[in-house]
């Protein structure tokens, strides 16, 4: 009995030193050869301060750095996050070439952007075209602090799935500077890029930024998301995004169980006349609670969804009225902006003008913003 | 019959070579065809795909053994001219192979990587057009192998544009992502999280 079970345990001893180190040296191959597919992307944003009495203007130059793939022999795929507000991105390759890259298109709903870099020709990276599943091992490799290559091997944990996105949560340690960074299967193929890691708890409403210590969880947008968005901007330098043609505001009610807030739905507080919503039979008052057949929590998440959704599909919508449930299906139009426009009704009741809390579009779509904007009521509360 | 004037031209349309009365003829016609417009869609994106597909190399002394079997092909004619006509889409892509060959054979002596003596799979510079000239940044990895075309004089120039600098006021980008109730929304310009405590929000889309 004994000897037996000292066999099977030196047997599975050895399978499992036999297996560590091939698995170790085949990760270390994918991640030596992707290593120059991928570039870190300096995007700089120079602000000049108007001179001051007696003094000189000075002018200061931000540089955001994340990680970029090459995916064509010229064409770079990194996050809108990296590239945001840049008037210059510079791209700087593994074997220490820098160039300057031009933008040929950024979509920061997807959180994508496409950079072209004629001056380089870069090795591409296969794209894999068969979805990632749970306990695939993943292979992350990016750019950091200096430009230095960063990597780090995982697995695939979960799958996050929305009505039309998903998103990948990996073992992997990601590090600062690795936005945009690429995620290989272990065929060395690329799955998608790296979005960002887990940030600190929230509290309090606000959004605190997850830096220091890295928390052993990332998250990669998977590459058939990535790909369609990818291939418009690469056809046309923008991303058509769906629209429903209604403004909202949260609805909240505080749970008698943990005291948390909990969000029931969109309270529609306008809609365009003759837009999809009115179309579908949506009226002011209304509480949109579900997007095709998804609960919707609060009008943030519905709006992103609509937004990811292509202009011309037919969505089905449930809201409430009264005490009645209705439901209805609304074709999508197409959004006049590269995001939805948020606006804070003034404390003061006596202002009728709504203030724009967030307005930063990204430079395509400035100048198209306010097209088709909606009529929003701010004096009936 | 007018559906069969609309697929003729859908090669032109794609190439972008349809004349101005073409296009306006084909676009009213797609939006008055569901059938067409889906074929036109098929095609297109059947194009599409083949476009994306990885270009295959072409081994070294395919040029030799392609015009030699040419040779061969003319001095024995019989074994061509048996040949049915359902041998013409094949030999149509055989020749389109030759082509696609034959134009990598020119094409890749242009890309040093691939080249016999090159590193195989570095970043290379493009020396020939351009303003811009890349630059070997002082400072990079060990295996800064100095690439062709570069200026060593630049360096002084890349220094102070150089973002790694103390003064330098440099942000390194990773996202944070929050995880609620089974959604995970990563938060960058384009998403925002619910703002449940803070002031009324009215979100228009």
């Amino acid at each position: 009995m004994l000897p037996a079970c000292l066999c099977a345990f030196l047997l599975a001893a050895a399978t499992v030193g036999a297996a560590r180190p091939a698995r170790a040296a085949e990760a270390d191959a994918i991640a030596e050869r992707a290593g120059h597919s991928v570039v870190a992307v300096l995007a700089q944003r120079t602000v000049d301060r108007p001179a001051r009495r007696g003094g000189a203007a000075v002018s200061r130059t931000y540089t955001r750095a994340g990680s970029g793939v090459a995916v064509e022999e010229n064409v770079i795929v990194t996050t809108a996050s990296v590239v945001r507000e840049a008037r210059r991105i510079l791209v700087r390759t593994s074997n220490g070439l820098q160039v300057e890259a031009q933008l040929a298109g950024m979509d920061p709903v997807f959180n994508v952007a496409l950079l072209r870099v004629p001056d380089l020709r870069l090795p591409w990276l296969r794209v894999s075209d068969a979805p990632a599943r749970l306990g695939d091992q993943v292979v992350v490799v990016g750019t950091s602090y200096r430009a230095q290559t960063t990597r780090s091997v995982g697995t695939v944990e979960f799958i996050y799935r929305e009505p039309r996105t998903s998103l990948l949560q990996l073992t992997n340690v990601v590090q600062p500077g690795n936005s945009g960074a690429a995620a290989l299967n272990s065929q060395g193929q690329l799955i998608g890029i790296v979005q960002g890691e887990m940030g600190a708890p929230e509290s309090g409403g606000t959004r605190a930024r997850g830096r220091g210590r890295p928390s052993g969880m990332s998250f990669v947008m998977p590459i058939a998301q990535l790909r369609p968005v990818y291939e418009s901007l690469k056809r046309s330098g923008r991303m058509p995004h769906g629209y429903l043609g209604v403004s909202t505001s949260a609805e909240v009610v505080r749970s008698e169980t943990d005291g948390e807030l909990v969000g029931l739905g969109a309270r529609v507080e306008g809609v365009q006349p003759g837009g999809p919503a009115e179309r579908a039979g949506l009226r002011r008052g209304d509480l949109i609670v579900a997007f095709d057949n998804e609960r919707v929590d609060d009008p943030e998440q519905l709006a992103r969804w609509v937004f990811e959704t292509r202009p011309g599909t037919t969505v089905r919508l449930v809201w409430v009225r009264g005490e009645v449930q209705r439901e209805g299906q609304a074709s999508l139009g197409e959004a006049p902006d590269s995001l939805p426009a948020r606006t804070t009704p003034s404390a003061d009741p006596d202002a009728s003008s709504a203030r724009v809390r967030t307005a930063r579009p990204s430079p395509a779509a400035r100048g198209s913003a306010g097209d088709g904007a909606v009529a929003v009521d701010t004096s009936g509360r | 019959m007018s559906c069969d004037r609309a697929r003729r031209l859908f090669g032109a349309c794609w190439d972008d070579e349809l004349t101005h009365a073409e296009r306006e003829w084909l676009e009213a016609h797609l939006a008055g065809c569901a059938r067409c417009r889906k074929e036109y869609d098929e095609y297109s994106r059947a194009l599409e795909l083949v476009g994306t597909l990885p270009r295959a190399e072409a081994p070294p002394d395919l040029v030799e053994r392609v015009l030699a079997r040419s040779r061969h092909a003319a001095v024995a004619p019989d074994a061509l001219s048996a040949a049915p006509a359902r041998w013409a889409p094949a030999l149509a892509a055989a020749a389109a192979v030759v082509v696609l060959a034959v134009a990598a054979l020119l094409v890749l002596p242009r890309a040093p990587w691939r080249g016999p003596g090159a590193d195989s799979s570095s970043p290379v510079a493009v020396t020939s057009g351009g303003p811009a000239v890349p630059v070997l940044v002082s400072g990079a990895g060990p295996d800064a192998d100095g690439p062709q075309g570069l200026r060593p004089a630049e360096k002084e120039a890349v220094a102070a544009d150089d973002p790694f600098d103390h003064s330098a006021d440099v942000e390194f980008i990773l996202d944070p992502v929050s995880v609620n109730r089974g959604r995970a929304t990563v938060s960058h310009a384009g998403s925002r999280q619910a703002d449940t405590e803070g002031e009324r929000t009215i979100i228009s889309f």
